[in-house]
């Protein structure tokens, strides 16, 4: 029986290969971007699953509240890891550690930068790192020894062995290579290069006796069954209390591995909010949406055909066929085909995942052999197949056998208003999916273009390395010499990230109440320039900082919380027993926080070796060749430093990854369901003017023109289309809104959006069915209305 | 009868291309049918009257020859030429009917009038007569599958006349109908031909034949004889 059932799906399935191929095509396309969407949740939600001490591992927040604005940072005073690991019963390791960040590492003639951090040696417990080569007990035990990561030690020494080798770092220092371990999976929080012992980072750093000086992380195992609550409860005052009540400005708490990924973000008042949870459950969302829609039309379009076989099934009907084979025959039929699909959209996800992964950064795999995916295949297949082939199952097999076979028209009714509705269902789905496309767009070039406060492009920066803060006026007359640049400034770090602060400043008049953070950017006077940022009053930096060690620049934020003009040049602003003059004020401009209304921030005189060269080239000259010149200038100054140089607007627009990544996975998924459903429509199409084919003739012979028949054909289409429309914008409008009001400035949504995505869907559906219109309206009428 | 050409078709050739054979479905024919004659078409099956009623009624196009509808070179005529012409001069009955299901009577005999923009209230007027005439008013408001053979093919003809065409075109117009009801047909026919109405009509039946003024005998794409009937 099952044999004979599959056996007729397949001639059935050949008999109609156009719709056959529709269908599958349709479902494979459906299914394979369901697969991707989940392959990705899967590695979200198996973020640092690597790590098989995941759920003890904590990292120590510090929540630190400012003018009644509570921050939640990572950061930590450098004496509290070794004091809480021994006081505080529950915490098994506390790790400290700096952030990754970039040294230059140099083996023979083999200069590259190498990512990787500082850490106690506890870390390789904590992270259960895997030892290639090298013993974990004594890897961290001289302060010159470094661990390096598999792929950290290819880079370096190829294939040559790495254990017990020198490298050089920064042109300075030689470590002996005392591990080698293996990478860490990008899905994981950490992907360091290499690791030194943090003993060496302490040696250097005096400020990590302090407790009121922020400066690294903790990274915490707790015991088994530890009670973090109660080790949070110490945990919370343990900095005030240890310096009986002198430090107070941060709370601390043990914030877990399980939810770095998921969460990780804060309100103003320091509650956890989600993180990527929310993009996970929006791409879940657009998946099954997807999936749907997929569903849809192999529904629609497998209603459709079967009608046509009406008769079919009335002769087996007559000679004996139960209601209960026929559905059994009508299942295995959608059954073969939703395999078939199955195994079309394995391919399409085999040949898409490259593209994918670079689009999203990330490195996912299929197995087929992995026992959740394999399932997930076997489960969308069965669901696609059942959901789709219910409907014509139970619809044809109600048909009455002897009106089927007199070939008297069954009731188009409820087949065919079944029919419009799941069109317009699909239509729905992608209206609202292009609509939210053009707005997250929208959303992002509006962030992306609105007056930042300073120009941005033909700005191009390179690390102050090695010896050239000595050399710093050479270089800057020796660039601008070339006629190529404009202007040179040096700032301690990026203007879009200026991630030091303090709450420390005092002035005349500040509620003392109040503590208010300032940003602080170390600067030399070409800064302003080089940015083209404007002032609002007073003056920039004198030349060579001549003078000015005791000035200060300040933006306007700043201004006028001290004064409520901003006009307080001259005035005073004290640190501690230091005293600084208000030497100017800059006119507002973003940094950080690209969407929010800049924070008060203050330029403090450059007094560092190293930093950032900010260097404005002129309008338009050749650009790679006034690249070459700077790279000349400055490796000519500092040998042994590989260049290295990034464009402003390039640091500024990965401020919008996130976005970027939503708005990039929802248009693709916008054009994917928009495909779908174009090829249901066709198909539905195709059918219907075939279904009428005898009606056109007619009409044709009694006079209907071309064009009017095309118009008839497609009436019927764009009203479901507009119905779509009507339904997808009011869904649209409260998803965007709700989207938009994440962000401070947005924009507003403007009806054009909406009459731009109806009219994208109509003329694509327009499209889509006029060809068959067309061929339906132009056939030569004789041959449908032969008597024969 | 001294009346002019409404048709005059000379030297045509029609060929059926399909993948493997070419049918010559016309082979050099030539005929004329006269203003206000009644013609009717005779022959065995698949000798070419379907195809040569449709080239006349402007749905086929030939592939040689000349046809000249009222003195004019139709033959190169383009789909909106043709269609022109055809709505406003040319009816068609053919033996299915092929009346559309999904249109009430009224609805159906109310098409060509719509075709050729006749107001509402005229085409209400226009279609109300014609069924008073087929003796179908009764049933206009029901949908052909409700009706009899012979009711249907009455409305086909309804259809075919709404529009006052010059030319009547029908393909074995009794060919499903019992004889009762065929003869009803071609009485409804005969009166159109009596008010001046010209008729092209393809049939198998001797007595259908009988009405006409003319009968074409065709065999393999050609005419074989033509013998007009004593009476006219
Ligand atoms: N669309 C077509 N394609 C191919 N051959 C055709 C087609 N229509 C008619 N023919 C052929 O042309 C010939 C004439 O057909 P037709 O005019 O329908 O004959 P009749 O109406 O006299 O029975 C037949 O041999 C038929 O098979
Ligand atoms: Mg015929």
């Amino acid at each position: 029986m099952i044999k004979n059932f599959i056996k007729t799906a397949f001639r059935n399935l050949w008999k109609t290969k156009g719709y056959s191929f529709l269908n599958i095509f349709g479902l494979a396309i459906g299914i394979a971007a369901a697969a991707l969407i989940f392959l990705w949740v899967e590695n979200q939600l198996s973020y640092n699953d690597n790590f098989p001490n995941k759920k003890d591992i904590y990292i120590v927040k510090s929540k630190q509240t400012y003018d009644g604005a509570t921050f939640v940072f990572e950061s930590t005073p450098g004496p509290l890891a070794q004091n809480i690991e021994k006081e505080i019963p529950g915490i098994k390791h506390a790790v400290r550690m700096t952030w990754n960040s970039p040294m230059l590492f140099s083996v023979g003639d083999n200069n590259l930068f190498q990512n990787g951090l500082y850490a106690d040696a506890t870390i390789t417990d904590v992270l259960s790192l895997e030892f290639m080569e090298g013993d974990r007990k004594t890897a961290f035990d001289k302060v010159d020894n470094i661990i390096l990561s598999e792929s950290g030690a290819k880079k370096l020494f190829g294939n040559q062995p790495a254990l017990g080798k020198t490298v050089k770092i920064d042109n300075k220092e030689l470590y002996i290579v005392s591990a080698i371990t293996k990478d860490l999976p990008k899905n994981s929080s950490y992907n360091f290069q290499w690791l030194i012992p943090f003993k060496k980072f302490e040696s250097t750093q005096d400020w990590l006796t302090r407790w009121d000086n922020n400066g690294i992380q903790t990274l915490i195992q707790v015991e088994d069954n530890a009670n973090v609550d109660q080790i949070n409860k110490q945990l919370m005052n343990y900095v005030k209390n240890r310096t009986n009540g002198e430090v107070t400005f941060s709370q601390n708490l043990l914030y877990p591995m399980e939810r770095w990924v998921t969460h990780n973000r804060f309100d103003n008042s320091g509650n956890e909010i989600e993180g990527s949870l929310k993009n996970i459950r929006l791409f879940s969302i657009i998946a099954w949406i997807v999936l749907l829609i997929a569903c849809i039309n192999f529904m629609n379009l497998a209603t459709a055909r079967s009608e046509k076989r009406a008769k079919e099934v009335g002769m087996r009907k007559v000679v004996g066929a139960s209601r209960q084979s026929l559905i059994g025959q009508f299942l295995a039929e959608s059954l073969v085909l939703a395999s078939i699909s199955s195994l079309v959209a394995i391919l399409f996800v085999y040949i898409c995942i490259r593209p994918f992964n670079t689009m999203i950064g990330q490195d996912l795999q299929v197995d087929l052999f992995k026992p959740i995916h394999l399932a997930f295949v076997i489960i969308i297949t069965l669901i696609c197949g059942l959901f789709a082939g219910s409907y014509p199952a139970f619809f044809l097999s109600a048909f009455k056998p002897l009106s089927t076979i007199k070939g008297a028209k069954q009731k188009a009714g409820t087949g065919s208003l079944i029919r419009k509705g799941l069109v317009v269902l699909q239509y729905t789905a992608s209206v609202v999916l292009i609509i939210c496309t053009i707005i997250i767009y929208q959303q992002i070039q509006h962030n992306k273009n609105k007056d930042l406060g300073f120009d941005k492009s033909q700005v191009l920066t390179t690390a102050l390395q090695g010896d050239m803060a000595k050399h710093l006026p050479l270089i800057k007359n020796q660039l601008i010499a070339t006629g190529l640049v404009e202007q040179v400034g040096v700032s301690d770090v990026s203007i879009l990230n200026i991630y030091n602060n303090t709450s420390g400043f005092n002035w005349e008049g500040k509620d003392p109440n109040k503590s208010i953070l300032i940003g602080m950017l170390r600067a030399d006077e070409g800064l302003v320039p080089a940015l083209d940022l404007k002032m609002f009053d007073g003056r920039n930096f004198h030349t060579n900082l001549l003078g000015d060690s005791t000035s200060v620049l300040i933006n306007e934020t700043l201004a006028k919380l001290i004064r409520k003009d901003g006009h307080v040049v001259g005035s005073i602003l004290n640190y501690g027993e230091e005293n600084y003059t208000i030497a100017g004020v800059v006119k507002n401009f973003v940094y950080n926080n690209v969407y929010a209304d800049p924070d008060p921030m203050l330029f403090i005189p450059l007094v560092r070796e190293s930093g950032l060269l900010n260097i404005r080239t002129k309008a338009g000259i050749d650009l790679p060749q006034a690249i070459q010149q700077i790279e000349k200038i400055i490796v000519k100054n500092n040998p042994g430093f590989p260049f290295d140089y990034k464009f402003l607007d390039e640091t500024f627009n990965s401020k919008f990854q996130a976005e970027l990544f939503i708005q990039q996975l929802s248009s693709v998924f916008a054009i994917i369901s928009i495909i779908i459903s174009c090829l249901g429509l066709f198909g539905l199409a195709a059918f219907a003017t075939e279904q009428r084919a005898k009606e056109i003739s007619i009409r044709k012979v009694l006079g209907a023109s071309v064009s009017g028949l095309i118009q008839m054909l497609n009436r019927e289409f764009i009203i479901l289309i507009g119905i779509s429309c009507i339904i997808a914008f009011p869904i649209a409008w409260i998803f965007m809104h709700k989207w938009l009001a994440d962000y401070a400035h947005h924009i507003t949504i403007s009806w054009t959006v909406f009459v731009l995505s109806g009219l994208t869907a109509i003329v694509i559906a327009l499209l889509t069915i006029s060809s068959q219109a067309f061929k339906a309206a132009v056939a030569n009428p004789t041959k449908t209305l032969r008597d024969e | 009868m001294s009346a002019k050409n409404m048709i005059k078709i000379t030297n045509l050739q029609k060929y059926y291309r399909t993948e493997e054979v070419e049918t010559v479905a016309l082979n050099n024919l030539n005929i004329h049918v006269k203003e206000g004659e009644f013609v009717a078409v005779m022959g065995p099956s698949g000798c070419g009257k379907s195809t040569l009623l449709n080239i006349i009624g402007l749905l086929d196009d030939l592939d040689e020859g000349s046809y000249l509808f009222n003195d004019i070179e139709v033959a190169k005529f383009k789909e909106r030429g043709r269609s022109d012409l055809r709505k406003h001069n040319i009816g068609f009955v053919f033996q299915s009917f092929n009346l559309i299901d999904e249109l009430t009577v009224f609805e159906n005999v109310e098409l060509p009038l719509v075709y050729t923009n006749v107001p509402a209230a005229e085409r209400k007027k226009r279609v109300e007569e014609v069924l008073e005439k087929v003796q179908i008013m009764h049933r206009r408001n029901h949908f052909p599958q409700q009706l009899s053979g012979g009711q249907q093919q009455r409305v086909a003809v309804a259809r075919a006349v709404v529009n006052n065409p010059k030319l009547i075109l029908a393909d074995e117009p009794t060919g499903n109908l019992d004889s009762n009801n065929g003869n009803e047909v071609m009485q409804l026919l005969t009166e159109l031909n009596e008010a001046g109405t010209t008729i092209v009509m393809v049939t198998h039946s001797e007595h259908d034949a009988k009405f006409s003024d003319r009968i074409i005998r065709m065999l393999d794409g050609q005419v074989i004889m033509e013998t007009t009937s004593l009476g006219s």
